[in-house]
């Protein structure tokens, strides 16, 4: 049987065509190495079904997420790892950037630990140290910390 | 041109062999059904409690769905329902396929995580399958609309060329194969003595990273041709394995190879099947049936 409406199909796999290079262009932006195109946050929210950024960059740290809560004695650690040991693929939840990064998300965590009884307030730490190659062990030397914030419990 | 001759157009969506569709459609159910084999040991993620505050994200999904056990595992259980229907074929393929496909979604949404390339390759892939004729059997005898295929090929060549540009223009480390190397020991990707051994062999890294990029970047370039599409596709299937090996990166590689069948050139694909046929008739007539 001869293909329905060939014309119009041929247009819609253009216009696809035309939708991941699109994507593609904002994808570099994420990147840093483009100029931001206009209307940048709604082409974004538009081409995110279309973006394929996979072990693109160059990740050379190992990275963590240190929390800890004040209580009547002070600052303490907290296992976030024990706490919140749930994840759908690789590593936990909380370690995804895309999760930590975020404000809301942040302060729905520590909405969390003000849970634990006596807490006055949770803080957020990023820890970051090298990768060493070809090693087993991977000694934390030259470690980093960025504070990524603190709340107060209510 | 004589009127009664086909133009262009017409004769690019000429009916061609659509055994690939068939053999994708099976080889698609198994990746999924792998897929879903992993998810039962995350099921709990998608209850609302204890790790209630992974869906407190902007959607704030959990504070007013909550799913509990019960639900959570019907979801999973309706995935695997779905799987069987696709698997079976004929009218359940297209209904088992979506089923699968919106029980996936949902405990994905429970879970209020990011949702990564493999799980937006997923939604491709069952539009692209939805447009196929998969629901049709006995096509490794017969013939379909190529509009299906064309649709997954733009896909793939997406998939594949931007990754592959975004490597060999804006990172000048998979050039000499540090990032490779980096990503090797990842602490949740990676890990294991094979690859912590591989990202302390410079070359070694080198030489996967510059093969990585000629396949990604050549892909789109080169399947179309007839003689080249079965040996990109084999370079396609080497480097899923590959990463597969080194590296846990979730469901995109064997998603990714099921419906190479379909992105084989037709008339390529119809030889090797009729040589697979000749030498084993009795296992080709079971599998024509599918």
């Amino acid at each position: 049987m001869p293909e329905r409406l060939p014309g119009l199909k041929l247009f819609l796999l253009a216009a696809l065509a035309f939708y991941f290079l699109l994507s593609y262009r904002v994808a570099l932006t994420t990147l840093g190495v483009a100029q931001l195109p206009k209307g940048l946050p709604a082409l974004q929210g538009v081409t995110w079904l279309g973006r394929w950024k996979m072990f693109t960059d160059l990740r050379d740290e190992h990275w963590d997420v240190v929390a800890e809560v004040q209580g009547a004695s002070g600052w303490a650690g907290i296992d976030l790892a024990a706490r919140y040991p749930l994840h759908w693929d690789e590593g936990p939840g909380y370690l995804r950037d895309d999760y930590y990064e975020n404000p809301k998300r942040l302060a729905a965590l520590a909405a969390d630990l003000c849970r634990i009884p006596g807490t006055q307030a949770a803080r957020f730490t990023e820890v970051r140290w090298p990768k060493t190659l070809g090693k087993e062990t991977q000694p934390r030397t030259g470690e980093s910390r960025t504070s990524l914030g603190s709340f107060g419990c209510r | 041109m004589s009127m009664t001759e086909p133009g262009v157009v017409e004769a690019l969506f000429r009916p061609r062999w659509g055994g690939g569709w068939t053999l994708a459609r099976v080889a698609f159910a198994l990746a999924a059904f792998d897929c879903q084999l992993d998810r039962w040991w995350h099921v709990r993620d998608a209850l609302a409690s204890p790790n209630v505050v992974f869906n407190s994200g902007p959607a704030h999904v959990a504070e007013r769905v909550l799913v509990g056990g019960p639900a959570a595992w019907g979801l999973w259980g309706l995935g695997v329902v779905g799987i069987g229907g696709l698997l079976y074929g004929g009218r359940f393929a297209k209904p088992g396929l979506w089923v699968w496909v919106l029980a996936y979604a949902a405990l994905l949404a429970t879970c209020g995580l990011n949702v990564r390339v493999p799980e937006r390759f997923i939604v491709w892939a069952v539009v692209g399958l939805s447009l196929g004729p998969i629901g049709v059997r006995g096509l490794l005898t017969g013939r379909a609309s190529p509009f299906g295929r064309y649709f997954l090929l733009v896909v793939y060549g997406s998939l594949y060329l931007s990754t592959g540009m975004m490597k060999a223009l804006e990172e000048g480390a998979w050039w000499d194969g540090t990032a490779l190397a980096y990503d090797l020991m990842d602490r949740w990707h990676a890990g294991g003595w094979f690859p912590t051994w591989l990202s302390g062999q410079p070359l070694l890294c080198a030489v996967a990273s510059w093969t990585t990029i000629a396949f990604e970047v050549g892909f789109s370039f080169l399947v179309g041709f007839r003689r080249l599409s079965a040996w990109v596709l084999a370079a396609g299937i080497g480097m899923h394995l590959s990463i597969d090996v080194l590296m846990e990166v979730g469901p995109l590689g064997v998603m990714a190879m099921s419906l190479y069948p379909v992105l084989l050139d037709p008339e390529a694909g119809r030889r090797l099947w009729m040589r697979v046929a000749a030498r084993w008739p009795g296992v080709a007539r079971r599998v024509e049936s599918w």
